[in-house]
């Protein structure tokens, strides 16, 4: 036989997205729903100057040693890198929203980089490279001879 | 005397104006023996930048995200910007809310949400 038992006495408002409904059942005793975890990827800013590319990357709850760049041509590879979080084996998962594990992302570039000079900076899970385009390839004003 | 309907009144509605324009921050929860573990990404922001709040038995945090490194002639990929997210839980009456810690780091914030004593598994000796 069916039992249907009605664990929300009242519906929610329909103004009432506020309130995250799964987590206050969680809190209130209720099991909670099981749902596929929201996959999502590093999310990127990327812009141009005269002289350079400059990418950011957000990678909130990655530390420093986490994060690998590279530069190989034209390319630029981010990788971040995670050992799981041994409370998160031990406990119980019941919302899993963030990115974690490993992720990367590969920006390819119209215009070659100048690898030896390219850098980065690492602050409050956010990255900032900045990809200087190759000599070769920047804009060089020619004097005019008179 | 506020002038609002008593649906309007409870914390559920509190802060809905600015909310609607604040993006969900996301999440990570993790129930342990003795607590809840949040999880929450910040990502650019400090301690300074982050609020958490526990009201009317309504546990809510918001964070004013930095924009990122000045915006450069040509764009060519924005996934994120600065920007204020926020999210927001009823705690049902298991949590001593007397003891919610919180701090902030590489750009998330974390919080824990002690289970009460009473709310804690307990051996029973048996006599």
């Amino acid at each position: 036989m069916l039992v249907r038992r009605n664990f929300f006495p009242a519906p929610a408002p329909a103004f009432d997205h506020s309130l995250d409904r799964l987590f206050r059942d969680v809190f209130d005793g209720f099991a909670p729903q099981t749902e596929a975890a929201t996959e999502r990827g590093i999310q990127l800013n990327a812009s141009e100057s005269d002289e350079a590319y400059h990418v950011d990357a957000e990678l909130p709850g990655f530390a420093e040693k986490d994060v690998e760049v590279t530069v190989i041509g034209k390319e630029l590879r981010i990788e971040a890198r995670q050992e799981e979080n041994s409370e998160k084996i031990e406990g119980k998962v019941l919302r899993r929203e963030r990115l974690s594990g490993t992720a990367s992302r590969t920006l390819r570039f119209p215009l070659e980089i100048e690898a030896s000079e390219v850098t980065a900076r690492f602050e409050n899970g956010v990255l900032n490279v900045t990809l200087p385009k190759a000599k070769a390839v920047l804009p060089r004003k020619i004097q005019i001879q008179g | 005397m506020t002038n609002c309907t008593p649906t309007q009144c409870t914390p559920t509605e509190t802060g809905t104006v600015t909310r609607t324009q604040a993006q969900p921050t996301r999440v990570d929860i993790v129930e342990l023996e003795n607590e809840f573990r949040v999880d929450a990404d910040v990502p650019g922001a400090s301690k300074d930048d982050v609020d958490v709040r526990f009201e009317n038995g309504v546990l809510s945090f918001s964070a004013t995200l930095p924009e990122p490194a000045a915006a450069h002639p040509k764009t060519h990929l924005r996934e994120f910007s600065g920007r204020r997210t926020e999210r927001e839980f009823r705690l049902g009456d298991s949590i001593d809310t007397d003891a919610i810690t919180a701090r902030v780091e590489h750009g998330v914030l974390s919080i824990r949400l002690p289970k009460a004593e009473r709310a804690q598994p307990r051996k029973i000796e048996i006599q």
